[in-house]
């Protein structure tokens, strides 16, 4: 407590009941001054808390009084008296304010109601308690009776709850409740034994409680009482030393009372704990009144009648100031000293409840809101919240924000431009909802209305006159901001300045220098099409527009920006503008547009060499050839119209140019004629025919060439009729006639090739030069065929016209015979072939009925000189010996070196077995029959032939004999092969000689013993490989043997083929076999050698081929009987397969294949085997002989049956 | 929300959130001071300060510029600086300068310096600012005649800026309200020539004593005062300009109001009351104030 104040009085006080610090007091009664004067007055002071503590205080007011006081009260302050009023309580019984006059004695004690501040209770003695009403001072009453105390009150309380309670103590001891309004006494209390009471208090919260003082100095105490039990105190403060005679209850914290009392001490209580807070510094004399500030209740005053009242501060945080203050002024006095001993340092401790916050609530950052509360005791709550402030902007934010978390931006464009309220707004969000497309330039075009569509050529208008603008150099270009003058206007000058600074393109640095509008406004509706065309892109568009204006030169620039398309455009209709124009022009439209038709059937003849070089650039290949024919049929019919020699030569050299054969044909035979006419004329030793003959030969040797310049394709030569050619062939075949009636049939043939097939008047002649030129082999025609023989056997052709006798046995070429050294009769027949021949020959005497006695001669003929190489001759050779020495020998008949697979051949289908061949001279013949199993028709002969091949000097065959049962070879043949082969072969393969000799025996084996033996692997395959296929071996087996035979038994003998695969197998063989061993064979059939028996293995079984064949025309395919007649084309050669026949090539071929590449090691020989007598067949297909028609058509069931399974 | 409870062992009187609104200080009757880490739902206390002989009234923390730093007032009148230093809070300094309870202590924008403004029952308000140089300097003055009870300093800028001016700047203002016990609401400009405060305007409008002020951060270009009394009512003051007339708006409560503050953004006012509630105010544009929410117990 720090002293605040200080009034030099002794009076009894009240504080002013509002915010101000006014005291009124008035002088105590009971008192005296130490003046003693006699003034008795109400004073008021104004404490002026705020200023100078030191100072002296002087009553504002004063106002006198008649008597002194010994209470005052202030109160009732109403909105009439803001300040309230004082009411004294007065030694005379008065109370003042107005005098009034009811109590008969002093009044001790008077207050205002808390709650009606003009009711005024006072007390008395004599146990007066007038209730006073200020607003009708008449009306008072007394509460209780005069009787019924003696007592007098002493003090008095309001209740601060209870409006109309209000309790009275005397030194009576008891405590008297009244009831105002009933206007009686509720409660009486013994002050603990009928203690005096001189203050008395009520709690300022709990209506039942109450606090009393007893001035007894014997019990200073201060009694707490709860009402409720009204038999004893609650509590017992005791701490005074000496009687209490005030009290008061801090209204603002019942937990603060003051009392002070005779001990001159003023304590501070905590009446509800009992604690003793603290005390006031000790005065000098009784304390007889303290009151707490109403208002604010950490001031307090006390007065006490060392004449002060002394106004105080609860606190005193900071006690040196004042005390320092203090004790320096006073440091020597003693009594100061005492006095102010306890200028204490009493500051209360406990905080009083007016400061203590119970709540509150701050804001953070971030929307955050911290609020504590004490909602009980010892509970208490800090609660942090968020605040959302203003929800609009949140719901805005959060709606936002997941937005883009969706990425849903698009949506929000639209929204907001659903919801814009300005234009401008919409548009923009329009445009930023255009962004988000990827095409954004073409959203921004759309955006801003520019559609292509808009823009249509209007009809053709007369050009404006007004200039163009030329949407040239633009510096800003989508801004159509840039609005100048019309660059272009009428000065043309400034035009080519323009132009010229065309070439400066503005870029992006470069401003605004070139100024000029895009739209001029001026401008006819066309220019603004097409300008708008431009700012898009549409250049197609733009072109239209300018065609239609017939704004020629700009829609050409226009084109050649906006590509193919609108070139072409602008290209057809300039040319159709152009139409009249000069005629280079048509020449260019023609050829840009790729259309030379136009100009090579309109354009003037005069000018066909420029029409033909035009076509010579430009035209394609394809289209070359007709366009030159085109223009030659122009000219042509213009020289026939016109007879002018010089438009037929240039008709024909367009025609030459365009490949026409057919048209130049007619010419060149026009040609011909006339120049025949001229030789003619030019009289020379020549016979007309010679003539004819050499303009003949000049004309098909210029066509010639030129079929070989332009490797034409004669397409027609599958066709029946209706031949473009018609006319060449004509002189072809004329021609053939020519040449074959100077021997060169080979030559005809060629050229009767060329014709179709159809063609009537060639295929007698073919046939007649085929027939011509067929090996002799199997044929032992006439001699002179003969003679033609060895020159056409090579060609594998042996006995052209050989084999008169029916079919054509394939003539087995050439090769074959030759190799048919018929040798076992010849020990000389070092060549197989000639042994082969022999053989035939050898055969052919035994079977001269088979016509082949044609074949003896033949081998006889030729046998000598057939030592080598002589096939044809040989073939005849061979055959004589081998026909005297195997009477049985089959008759191979036709010899023709046949199968000349020889051994190889064991398995072949007996080529071509002629039926000549059959007649068979039994023994002979075997080895005609390459094919084993073709002629089996052939009869065994055949097969002889076949092992016939005897030159293949089948050696050891006969010896054999053995011949491997598969071909039940005629027994002639055997014998004989091994002779035949072996001298045959000689060198090589005496195997092969089974098959030559075979003829007879042999013949057989040795066209299969090749193959069982070592060797026979090797060759055998190759001629006979395909041997049971027999097809067209003739051919094969002849190239085999060639290939094989390295050491030809007789050289060239291989050169036939056929028979000499057979030949040929014992070629292989030969390295194997020595060479002659069969040489003498037919002596020393078993003994020689070593080959013997190989051979005779290998020849065993070609032998016995040769045997089967005629037998058993063979396991596979019986192909193609008859020898192997001189093959036309080369072994191997499959393009000329006739189509219809292809099939059979190509599925065969494809099965071979298939099985080539499954069949297990084991099976290789007889694969390969399978194989060179499948190329056997497919020679012989090829060279479209051997094969009759109707085993072709078997073949061809066969092959696609099989096919199908 | 995160309700917290039981944090000290007697009533607690003050909470403030610290600048980042991480840190949560709380003080209390039984003379503590607490400290804790905010995380979302989670509270972990970091310390607790002790120091006060008396119930600690109030707490406020400094602009972190200056550090972490922590004022504190109490009832046994002495106003207390805390320090954070590596991780532990110290007492920096220490004022007596009153002789009663402190009731209020209250940090000025961080723009015009680490000063310190202290309202104390023995009716004087103390303004301290901490010196470069680590020293005080300490101006005291009557405010209010038997009490002052709260204090609050208006923003550095002038009302209606955004932008505020580095360090002080001629713009920069130094002016406080203050509330007493004498029911009146005072407002305080810094007089250079005096080196000193001097009363600017005088607020009257309460019938009881003036609990607490509060001077609304500045965003809306008017100035605003909140007070609070224990009459029941809330007194919204306001200005369109700094020294022009202050008209003022009578916000009525059910119970004596103890607390105000605004948001940081200067537009809502949270009230606390006797009866442990919270409700938040905000004004409409016709100039009305509605009640926007409350805070539930």
């Amino acid at each position: 407590m720090a002293k605040v104040r200080d009034i030099q009085r002794t009076a009894a006080f009240a504080w002013a009941p509002d915010a101000s610090s006014f005291i009124a007091t008035g002088t105590q009664a009971g008192a005296v001054s130490a003046d003693f004067s006699d003034n008795t007055q109400l004073e008021l002071w104004d404490l002026d808390l705020a200023g100078d503590p030191q100072a002296e205080l002087s009553p504002i007011t004063a106002v006198n009084t008649d008597s002194r006081f010994y209470d005052i009260a202030w109160g009732g302050v109403t909105k009439e008296r803001p300040r309230g009023i004082i009411a004294g309580g007065l030694e005379n019984g008065n109370a003042l304010i107005s005098q009034t006059k009811e109590h008969n004695g002093a009044i001790k004690a008077l207050q205002f109601n808390h709650f009606s501040p003009n009711i005024l209770a006072t007390a008395g003695v004599q146990g007066e308690l007038h209730i006073w009403n200020l607003e009708n001072m008449q009306n008072t009453f007394r509460l209780g009776n005069k009787a019924a105390r003696a007592d007098d009150f002493d003090c008095l309380d309001w209740n601060k709850k209870v409006p109309h309670i209000v309790v009275t103590g005397g030194n009576g001891g008891f405590l008297t409740v009244w009831d105002v309004k009933q206007k009686r006494e509720s409660l009486t209390l013994n002050n603990w034994g009928r203690k005096p009471a001189s203050a008395v208090v009520w709690h300022p919260e709990q209506q039942t409680k109450l606090i009393t003082a007893v001035p007894d100095d014997n019990e200073p105490v201060i009694l707490v009482w709860d009402l409720k039990n009204s038999n004893a105190p609650e509590r017992i403060l005791r701490g005074h030393n000496g009687g209490v005679l005030s009290l008061s209850w801090c209204k603002q914290d019942p937990d603060l009372l003051l009392s002070c009392g005779k001990d001159n001490r003023t304590i501070c209580w905590n009446p509800n704990t009992g604690e003793m807070l603290g005390e006031f510094p000790v005065v000098t004399n009784w304390t007889f009144k303290t009151s707490f500030n109403p208002r604010n209740p950490s001031y307090s005053a006390t007065s006490s009648y060392d004449g002060k009242i002394v106004v105080r501060s609860l606190q005193n945080t900071n006690p040196t100031t004042t005390a320092d203050a203090s004790q320096s002024a006073d440091a020597d006095d003693f009594f100061s000293q005492a006095s102010n001993a306890q200028a204490s340092s009493f500051t209360l401790k406990q905080s009083p409840r007016w400061l203590k916050r119970p709540a509150g609530a701050t804001f953070g950052f971030g929307g955050k809101l911290v609020s504590f509360s004490n909602p009980g005791a010892k509970q208490n709550i800090v609660k942090l919240s968020t605040v959302n402030l203003d929800s609009g902007v949140t719901a805005a934010t959060e709606h936002f924000e997941k937005a883009v978390q969706e990425g849903n931006l698009v949506s929000i464009c639209d929204e907001k431009a659903e919801n814009a309220k300005t234009d401008e707004e919409k548009s923009e969000w329009k445009l930023l909802r255009a962004l988000f497309e990827n095409d954004t330039k073409a959203k921004v075009i759309e955006y801003l209305g520019f559609k292509a569509e808009d823009i249509t050529p209007a009809e053709p208008a007369t050009p404006s006159e007004e200039k163009e603008v030329d949407a040239g150099a633009v510096d800003d270009a989508a801004s159509k901001s840039h609005r100048l003058s019309t660059f272009f206007g009428a000065a043309g000058d400034d035009s080519d300045n323009f132009l010229a600074d065309l070439s400066i393109q503005s870029s992006q640095t470069a401003r605004t220098n070139n100024p000029f509008k895009i739209y001029t406004g001026e401008e006819s509706d066309a220019e603004r099409d097409i300008t708008k065309a431009l700012v898009l892109g549409r250049f197609d568009k733009a072109v239209d527009v300018a065609l239609a204006e017939d704004r020629m030169t700009d829609a050409l620039m226009l084109a050649i920006c906006g590509g193919e398309k609108c070139i072409e455009r602008v290209k057809a209709a300039y040319f159709t503008k152009m139409a009249k124009g000069p005629n280079y022009l048509r020449l260019l439209a023609s050829i840009t547009g790729k259309n030379l038709w136009d100009v090579v059937h309109n354009a003037d003849l005069s000018n066909w060499q420029e029409v033909m070089v035009a076509l010579c650039t430009y035209a394609e290949d394809k289209e070359f050839g007709d366009l030159c024919e085109t223009l030659g049929d122009r000219l042509e019919e213009e020289y026939r119209l016109d007879d002018n020699k010089e438009l037929r030569r240039h008709a024909s050299l367009c025609y030459l140019a365009g490949s026409k054969l057919h048209k130049v044909i007619n010419i060149w035979i026009t040609e011909l004629h006339e120049s025949e006419q001229a030789g003619l004329q030019e009289s020379s030793d020549d016979s007309t025919f010679s003539v004819h003959a050499r303009s003949l030969q000049q004309f098909i040797e210029k066509v010639t060439v030129f079929r070989q310049a332009t490797k034409f394709v004669d397409e027609d030569k599958n066709a029946p009729s209706g031949w473009k050619l018609s006319a060449l062939y004509e002189k072809y075949n004329e021609y053939a006639d020519v040449v074959a009636a100077h021997g060169q049939l080979s030559i005809a043939e060629k050229y009767l090739d060329l014709l179709p097939k159809d063609y009537p008047a060639a295929s007698a002649a073919r046939e007649r030069i085929r027939q011509a030129t067929q090996k002799v082999s199997t044929s032992t025609t006439t001699a002179q065929a003969r003679k033609t023989h060895p020159l056409t056997q090579p060609y594998g052709r042996a006995p052209v016209g050989v084999p008169a006798p029916g079919p054509q046995i394939p003539s087995q070429t050439g090769p074959y015979q030759p190799i048919q050294p018929v040798q076992p009769t010849q020990p000389t027949q070092p060549t197989p072939a000639q042994n082969s021949y022999q053989h035939r020959q050898s055969y052919a005497p035994p079977n001269p009925s088979q016509g082949y006695s044609s074949a003896s001669p033949y081998a006889q003929n030729t046998m000598q000189p057939q030592t080598s190489g002589n096939y044809g001759a040989y073939n005849k050779v061979g055959y004589t010996p081998g026909i005297s020495a195997q009477p049985t020998r089959p008759p191979f008949v036709p010899p023709p070196p046949k199968p000349s697979t020889g051994t190889a051949n064991w398995n072949d289908t007996p080529e071509v077995v002629r039926p000549q061949r059959r007649p068979p001279s039994a023994a002979p013949v075997p080895s005609t029959s390459p094919f084993p199993g073709a002629p089996p028709a052939q009869s065994p002969q055949q097969t002889a032939p076949w092992g016939a091949p005897p030159p293949k000097a089948t050696p050891p065959p006969p010896p054999k004999g053995a011949l491997p049962p598969n071909r039940a070879q005629s027994p002639a043949i055997k014998p004989q092969s091994p002779g035949f082969s072996a001298p045959s072969y000689g060198a090589p393969p005496t195997q092969p000689n089974p098959y030559a000799p075979p003829p007879q025996a042999p013949p057989a084996t040795g066209r299969y013993t090749p193959q069982p033996t070592a060797p026979a692997i090797g060759s055998p395959a190759s001629p006979g490989a395909t041997r049971p296929l027999g097809q067209g071996i003739p051919p094969p087996p002849q190239g085999t043997f060639a290939g094989r035979t390295g050491p030809p038994p007789s050289g060239p003998q291989y050169a036939p083929p056929p028979q000499f695969n057979q030949a040929s197998a014992p070629s292989p063989y030969a390295p194997v076999v020595a060479p002659n061993p069969y040489a003498p064979p037919p002596t020393a059939q078993g003994a020689p050698n070593p080959y013997a028996p190989p051979p005779p293995g290998p020849h065993a079984p070609p032998m016995a081929r040769p045997g089967s064949q005629q037998a058993a025309a063979p396991p596979p395919k019986p192909a193609t009987p008859p020898p192997p007649p001189q093959p036309k084309h080369p072994k191997g050669d499959r393009t000329h397969i006739p189509s219809q026949y292809m099939p059979i090539f190509e599925i065969l071929s494809s099965e071979m294949e298939k099985v080539k590449a499954r069949a297990p090691p084991a099976f290789a020989r007889q694969v390969q085997d399978t194989e060179k007598r499948l190329n056997i067949l497919f020679d012989h297909l090829n060279n479209e002989e051997v094969l009759s028609e109707g085993t072709l058509e078997q073949m061809m069931t066969l092959s696609r049956g099989k096919l199908m399974t | 929300m995160t309700q917290l409870s039981n944090l000290h062992e007697d009533m607690i009187h003050d909470c403030a959130l610290d600048y980042y609104g991480k840190r949560l200080a709380t003080c209390s009757s039984d003379k503590t001071i607490k400290i804790f880490e905010i995380d979302g739902q989670n509270h972990r206390l970091i310390e607790t300060l002790r120091g006060h002989d008396g119930p600690v009234w109030q707490v406020s923390w400094a602009h972190p510029k200056f550090g972490n730093i922590l004022a504190s007032a109490s009832y046994d009148g002495k106003v207390l600086i805390w320090r954070e230093q590596q991780g532990q809070f110290v007492k920096l300094a220490e004022h007596a300068n009153h002789h009663a309870s402190v009731n209020a202590v209250h940090w000025a924008p961080h723009e015009l310096g680490a000063i310190l403004a202290a309202a104390s029952s023995d009716g004087k308000v103390s303004v301290m600012e901490l010196k470069d140089d680590g020293s005080w300097d300490t101006k005291i003055f009557s405010a209010h005649t038997i009490g002052c009870n709260a204090v609050s300093w208006a923003p550095a800028t002038q009302a209606g800026s955004l932008v505020s001016t580095s360090g002080v700047s001629s713009n920069a203002v130094r002016r406080f309200v203050t509330g007493g016990s004498d029911n009146l609401v005072k407002i305080w400009t810094y007089n250079p020539e005096l080196g000193t405060y001097t009363v600017d305007t005088t607020l009257d409008g309460h019938t009881d004593w003036v609990r607490d002020v509060a001077w609304a951060p500045s965003i809306l270009p008017k100035s605003y005062i909140a007070s609070a009394s224990q009459d029941k009512s809330v007194i919204i003051w306001t200005a369109d300009s700094p020294n022009g007339p202050w008209n003022k708006k009578v916000l009525q409560m059910d119970a004596v109001v103890w607390r105000v503050s605004w948001s940081l953004s200067g537009n809502v006012l949270a009230v606390s009351g006797g009866d442990n509630k919270v409700t938040l105010w905000k004004e409409t544009l016709k100039g009305e104030w509605e009640k926007v929410s409350s805070v539930e117990e």
